[in-house]
């Protein structure tokens, strides 16, 4: 099997391999300039954010993103609220509202997070919603799709550019994108994240909210809510995650270890309703 | 007991010379007694914060700062200082500058910008759906650090 390499430019894309060949005619035109460590650190987390916003494209070409301005600021303060406690604070974390029924929550790489208005509307309070954002914010600060599909940064010559690197309709690089872009696309939609990725994004994130001052049990109390819930609305996240009886398991093994449960936190839910009711 | 013995035998002390230095990379970390959340804070720390890793166990590594002794959430930490805000769209390439002063102006020009749709934007939203201007509309809505220490000092007690 011929796994795909993603790498970038600093601040520019390369899309790696389809073939080889495309991967060496790139290198060449890499300056053999060594980098720092932290120009390399910036170069990954540029190329990760280019490639999510790929990812982010075709999302809000599939769900329309929501056009309640003020909905859309209030999922972004709690999200922000608990992006900025993680590990990954160099990121610009946005956070949309898909406009459908479905119960759902998206990552791309690079922080852009997406929940949908069903999984809104099943909510009791903000540490739900913190809870799930959380969920997928562990997604992208445990680097789950972009150490799937291996993206990486690499250092420039000063005078290539994506139009340089990327320029004629056949170029062999820019395919390699679109078919990385599919592949992280269709991990989302369809064939999920491994599930070691799933129980790790749900450990991290009720650590992650726990840490930002919302209860780390609400979580486990949406995910139980969910779990009543049959047929088409939940269709997707039944397919794409482990059964719920595990991730509910796996979870109250993770209370009983950081003794979540004495952990006296905020559900917030007045000012949920506030901002999430008509 | 046992998950607490068990606990003790996983511990894996670092290496007898030099310990490891790690950064704290959230806004604030607390330190606390023991290996688990809901153990007594000792202290809190602050992105940027320098700590000497002395021991890891599981989700969590004890350090030491200062004279104190305790315990941080692995998921907080790295062995790195904090990168600046890193960006791809124009508009934010002077505040990047200025944040990562050590790099050179030619490799903060990208591409994917927050700007009318370049030719392989308008080919992938028509081959595959892609909706940029959905993307910009979120990308617009980017709130300040301020605004959102404000709202989650309104709400949530640490």
């Amino acid at each position: 099997m011929r796994k795909t390499v993603l790498c970038a430019l600093t601040g520019t894309l390369l899309f790696g391999a389809t073939s080889t060949s495309a991967l060496a005619d790139f290198r060449e035109r890499v300056s053999a300039t060594a980098l720092t460590t932290t120009d390399a650190l910036i170069a990954d987390v540029k190329a990760e954010i280019e490639f999510g916003r790929e990812v982010a494209a075709r999302i809000l070409g599939k769900y329309p993103l929501s056009k309640d301005d003020a909905l859309l600021r209030y999922v972004s303060l709690v999200g922000g609220s608990v992006a900025r406690h993680s590990g990954r604070t160099e990121l610009a974390y946005r956070f949309g509202v898909l406009e459908t029924d479905d119960l759902n929550a998206y990552a791309a790489p690079g922080g852009y997070i997406f929940i949908t208005r069903g999984a809104l509307a099943l909510m009791e309070d903000e540490a739900e919603l913190a809870a799930v954002l959380a969920h997928e914010i562990a997604h992208v600060t445990q680097k789950h799709i972009v150490k799937e599909l291996d993206i990486k940064g690499m250092q420039k010559s000063p005078e290539a550019g994506i139009t340089h690197l990327l320029g004629g309709t056949g170029d062999p690089l820019r395919i390699a994108f679109a078919q990385a872009v599919d592949k992280a696309i269709d991990l989302l939609f369809s064939s999920g994240y491994k599930r070691q990725d799933e129980f790790e994004a749900d450990r991290v994130g009720t650590l992650l909210a726990a840490q930002s001052g919302y209860d780390p049990l609400a979580l486990q109390r949406y995910l139980e809510r969910v779990s009543r819930i049959k047929g088409r609305q939940s269709a997707i996240l039944t397919h794409t995650h482990p059964p719920f009886a595990n991730r509910l398991a796996a979870l109250r093994t993770l209370s009983d270890e950081e003794g979540l449960n004495a952990i006296s936190a905020q559900n917030l839910k007045s000012r949920f309703v506030q901002h999430t009711r008509p | 007991m046992r998950p607490i013995l068990i606990a003790f035998l996983l511990a894996v002390p670092l290496a007898g010379s030099a310990a490891d230095t790690l950064f704290v990379q959230s806004i604030k970390a607390k330190i606390v007694a023991e290996p688990r959340f809901g153990a007594a804070v000792i202290a809190e720390v602050e992105r940027g914060e320098e700590l000497t890793a002395l021991e890891e166990q599981g989700r969590w590594y004890r350090v030491g700062l200062g004279g104190q002794q305790g315990w941080v959430s692995r998921f907080v930490l790295a062995d790195h200082p904090p990168l600046d805000r890193v960006t791809v769209l124009q508009g934010n390439e002077e505040e990047q500058l200025q944040g990562n002063a050590r790099r050179r102006a030619s490799t903060v020009t990208t591409a994917g910008a927050a700007r009318g749709l370049t030719a392989d934007e308008r080919r992938r939203a028509d081959d595959k759906g892609a909706n940029y201007y959905a993307l910009q509309r979120l990308e617009k809505l980017e709130l300040t650090p301020e605004e959102i220490e404000a709202f989650a000092a309104q709400g949530l007690k640490r």
